[in-house]
């Protein structure tokens, strides 16, 4: 249950911070921006899901 | 940007003109995973009484078989139609103003499709089969995600390397074979030469190929670190695919 709460959160977390890049920002920047808030977003998901399984 | 109606349009046409002025239609989209599905579990597990070692069960070769091969395919599939999508669709490239990254994408969703339909039937048999499941499955979508954007950057830059050098095609047919065998779907990397089994952290595929068996097959966590690191790369990846293609995004469309 804490895990599919974190997934849930998170990936909402993410949403709203990719909505609001592609809202304010540049054509090409934005695709580098995004790149760089997906690569935190699915590290953050695997490394969360770890800590939160109490995996090593 | 991306155009979003015309990769849905794309999608579309591309899943119907699949099976277009055949009799069953959209049902051969459930027949080929069905029969595919049938070779692994049963031919393999039941008629060939292949097992994985330290395992009696029947179905645990097939599961392990089916845990690889479905993503693999999904993965080898997508690549191998990427690579020469520019190429494929010149005619629309030069007449109307797209974004081609596009094409990439509609050739994932078309892929996701056939995977959908597949691991749906593949949980089927598992439920029926009475097979544990793991908690972990939750992480499939996120294994998926990662998948396409492995197939979106390296299909990126084959894409636009192979309008350049046709050749590329080809390569990338042999060098899909190859991937395939280099990845531990058909056997356990345990059979493999301590030096091969090194050389593994090297392939992308195999912490996600891994992964899928881990949670299918052992119901047990895959190995999150080399995930993070693999997305990581992937994304480093896909920015450096980008890069190419921005630079010679002009030559590109002169070329076609």
């Amino acid at each position: 249950m804490k895990a599919v709460t974190f997934l849930l959160l998170w990936t909402l977390l993410f949403l709203l911070l990719a909505w609001g890049v592609l809202r304010s920002v540049k054509r090409h920047e934005k695709v580098y921006l995004l790149l760089v808030l997906d690569a935190l977003y699915l590290s953050g998901v695997f490394e969360g899901y770890r800590l939160l399984v109490g995996a090593p | 940007m991306i155009n979003l109606s015309l990769v849905i349009e794309l999608t579309k046409r591309d899943f119907t003109e699949r099976f277009a002025g055949s009799v069953l239609g959209f049902w051969w989209s459930f027949i080929w995973p069905l029969v595919n599905l049938f070779i692994y579990l049963v031919v393999f597990g039941q008629l060939m009484g292949a097992r994985l070692p330290g395992s009696s069960n029947i179905y645990s070769y097939g599961v392990y078989l089916s845990a690889g091969l479905i993503p693999w395919t999904a993965l080898a599939g997508a690549l191998a139609r990427s690579s020469a999508v520019f190429l494929d669709k010149r005619h629309l490239i030069t007449k109307i103003r797209l974004s081609l990254p596009s094409l990439l994408i509609y050739i994932i969703l078309s892929e996701t499709i056939t995977f959908l339909i597949t691991l749906a039937l593949f949980l089927t048999f598992l439920l029926l089969t009475h097979w544990p499941l793991s908690r972990h499955l939750l992480l499939l979508p996120f294994l998926y995600y990662l998948q396409c954007l492995l197939v979106f950057g390296l299909g990126l830059l084959f894409a636009t390397l192979t309008v350049f050098i046709r050749d590329l095609r080809e390569v990338v047919g042999i060098v899909l074979q190859l991937w395939f065998w280099f990845t531990p779907i058909v056997y356990v990397k345990e059979i493999l030469p301590p030096l091969a089994q090194r050389a593994l952290l090297l392939n992308p595929a195999y912490p996600l190929i891994e992964a899928y068996q881990r949670i299918f097959v052992f119901r047990d966590l895959p190995a999150l670190h080399s995930l993070s690191l693999l997305s990581l790369a992937v994304h480093l990846l896909i920015l450096v695919s980008y890069a190419v293609f921005r630079y010679l995004e002009r030559d590109l469309r002169d070329f076609l």
